[in-house]
């Protein structure tokens, strides 16, 4: 048959018309394809939707994929596709040849179509990215060595690489899936709470433990904004730090006392710092809250527990000393002391007399300490006239100290107030004992009572050392002393205010202190003239 | 024989001066008081006195027993290295050992008995 030129063209053309169109529906077919595989995040399902294709572009009896591990040393069977054909124990080739194709990098058969034993045909299908190989598919046919072309190579090799590109993906997907769940583990296992907010306030990150610090009940925070649930101090603090750090880059830590739960307060202290994206962009603030009060209190308690062995060195050289002047006394007066030497005697006897005082003092605040750890300090109320009460501890000193005068100043008609006369006259014996104490000779120690407003003030002021500024809200803590070494050293148990001010206080009472340091101090009891 | 051996007494507290002065003239020493730590360093720094040993407070104000002892044995008098007993009502050991380590020769723990007090003045000074 002889045909035109005409009709040559034409044909030429349908032809090349009718590969177009293949071409095109070929491209659609391996975008649709494509798409199908990458949009998967699963690996089984990745795996799955590429074996589905495969059988559809060609039928096989079996399909089994080998991932290489992550190292790329060694890979494993990871999916297998269709029945394993008879005599199949395994459709793994010779590692020589499995070589060989990876170095390919393309769909290769493997069976010699020469072979007339040949029952299969295997090929081998490099599962390959644009950058590296993450394993291969091996593929078992019938022998129908017809259907192999290259179009059918080069829709395997696509379909490939999209599932290398997936794979990878997914292995990346579940990378950051770990790590976000290592940042969260960390985070959730930090005592601290920590919260990051975006530029424009809402939560981007919180752990569990700033709820807790913070006492929020609301929940699901990420995304809400930090003035939604929280308030108060704490919400013009964090207003106050966002807007700091935005401004200078930097804050110090701040201090809130904050009340998370009803009669609980707690001090919480808060840092912040800014979050930059890689390019060193600012986008968001983090913030770390910490519960002060729980340091505090080991801190506290850390000191008292230093100040009660301070406390018991004190407490033995206070007992010591009363006790070795007893002893040597009382020595002296059986073993030297002649008989007819009667001045020397009653001048002993005297210094024995006054160091038991002492001793007895220093034994009573010892049981009082005891009881008011116990809880067994009761008061006895009686109507008592605190004037004559302070006379009578007065005439216990007066003899006593060396070149100290003590002056009295009491109003006139003073009423008698309910009060523990032993208790407040322990009072006044510390407080007296304390002005003498630590006044030098020659000082002057002033008393002085008065009534006001459904009170009576007692006054002693003296003209001694005076104490620190630093130190005056802890002088009535219990075992608490000046640390005086580099001035004077004066011998106390730390007691003696401690208990005091307690008395003071279970008479619903009050007690001041002002002193200059180097020229004196005054403390003021103020009693209720009746019990409330 | 008419001289008498000297013991200087430093201690802040004056009932243990007092009683320590009575009983050591009791036993014929020649006891002489201090007050506190400079009055003692005063005494025993002045060339004209005489001192064979010395009763060191270790609790005291302004200057302690430690710090006297350490200004006795750093100078440069003939009696730098005359005995020294420490007085003390700290009975911890470490207070012991402080004092031993800075050159005292003994110590008393009060309260004390007079006798121990005696011998161990006696078996430095006799």
């Amino acid at each position: 048959m002889k045909t035109t030129p005409l009709e040559k063209d034409h044909q030429f053309l349908t032809r090349t018309i009718s590969s177009l169109t293949d071409q095109i529906d070929l491209f659609e077919t391996f975008q649709d394809l494509s798409l199908k595989i990458i949009s998967q995040f699963d690996l089984e399902n990745i795996l799955d939707t590429f074996c589905g294709i495969i059988k559809e572009v060609m039928t096989y009896q079996s399909a089994t994929i080998y991932l290489f591990h992550e190292d790329r040393e060694g890979f494993k069977q990871t999916y297998r596709s269709g029945a394993a054909a008879k005599n199949q124990g395994s459709t793994l080739p010779d590692l020589k040849i499995i070589n060989w194709v990876m170095d390919q990098g393309r769909w290769t058969i493997i069976t010699d179509f020469q072979d007339i034993h040949a029952e299969h045909i295997v090929s081998i299908l490099p599962i390959k990215g644009p950058k590296h190989s993450v394993g291969f598919m091996v593929i078992v046919t019938d022998f129908k060595p017809s259907i192999y072309n290259q179009k059918l190579g080069s829709i395997l090799n696509f379909l490939a690489s999209q599932t290398a590109i997936a794979i990878e993906n997914q292995n990346l997907y579940a990378k950051i899936n770990n790590s976000n769940a290592y940042m969260s583990n960390i985070l959730e296992s930090i005592s601290n709470g920590i919260m990051s907010i975006n530029m424009k306030g809402d939560v981007t990150s919180i752990n569990k433990n700033t709820t807790a610090i913070l006492g929020i009940k609301t929940k699901h925070l990420v995304g809400k904004h930090y003035q939604h649930f929280l308030k108060g101090n704490l919400k013009k603090e964090i207003d106050e730090l966002f807007s700091e750090i935005l401004d200078k880059g930097f804050a110090f830590e701040s201090m809130v006392n904050h009340s998370p739960y009803k009669e609980v307060s707690i001090i919480v202290g808060i840092t912040v710092s800014l979050l930059s994206d890689k390019n060193r962009k600012t986008i968001g603030v983090i913030f770390i809250f910490r519960d002060l009060s729980a340091s505090k209190e080991i801190a506290r308690l850390t000191k008292l527990d230093e100040m009660k062995s301070e406390f018991v060195s004190n407490v033995s050289h206070e007992l010591r000393t009363p006790l070795s002047i007893i002893k040597s006394y009382s020595e002296a007066l059986l073993t030297q002391v002649k008989p007819e030497d009667h001045n020397t005697r009653e001048q002993f006897l005297s210094v024995i007399d006054n160091e038991t005082d002492r001793l007895a003092t220093i034994v009573s605040n010892l049981l009082d300490l005891s009881r008011i750890e116990s809880g067994k300090f009761a008061l006895d109320y009686k109507a008592v006239s605190l004037k004559n009460i302070v006379k009578s501890v007065i005439s216990v000193f007066k003899s006593k100290p060396a070149n100290i005068s003590i002056l009295i100043d009491f109003e006139q008609d003073l009423p008698k107030i309910e009060a523990d006369e032993d208790k407040i006259r322990e009072v006044l014996i510390n407080l007296i004992a304390n002005s003498i104490k630590f006044s030098p000779t020659g000082g002057t120690v002033s008393i002085s009572v008065e009534q006001q407003d459904g009170f009576l003030s007692c006054s002693v002021s003296d003209t001694g050392i005076g104490i620190p500024k630093n130190k005056i809200t802890h002088i009535f803590e219990k075992f608490f002393r000046v640390d005086n070494s580099d001035t004077y050293e004066i011998e106390g148990t730390g007691l003696g205010l401690s208990i005091v001010k307690h008395i003071i206080d279970s008479h619903n009472g009050k007690i001041s202190v002002d002193s200059v340091l180097g020229e004196g101090s005054v403390f003021t009891v103020y009693l209720p003239l009746t019990r409330s | 024989m008419d001289y008498k051996k000297t013991i200087l007494i430093i201690d802040d507290m004056k009932q243990i001066r007092d009683i320590l002065w009575f009983s050591l003239k009791q036993e014929g020493y020649k006891p002489i008081l201090a007050e506190n730590g400079q009055k003692g360093l005063d005494y025993l720094f002045d060339k004209d006195n005489r001192v064979d040993l010395v009763i060191l407070d270790v609790m005291m104000p302004k200057m302690n027993g430690y710090e006297v002892l350490e200004e006795i044995r750093t100078s440069n008098i003939p009696e730098s290295n005359i005995p020294v007993i420490m007085l003390t009502a700290k009975a911890q050991k470490d207070d012991v050992i402080k004092g031993l380590a800075r050159g005292a020769d003994d110590y008393i723990l009060k309260p004390y008995k007079f006798a121990d007090v005696l011998a161990k003045i006696q078996k430095f000074i006799g």
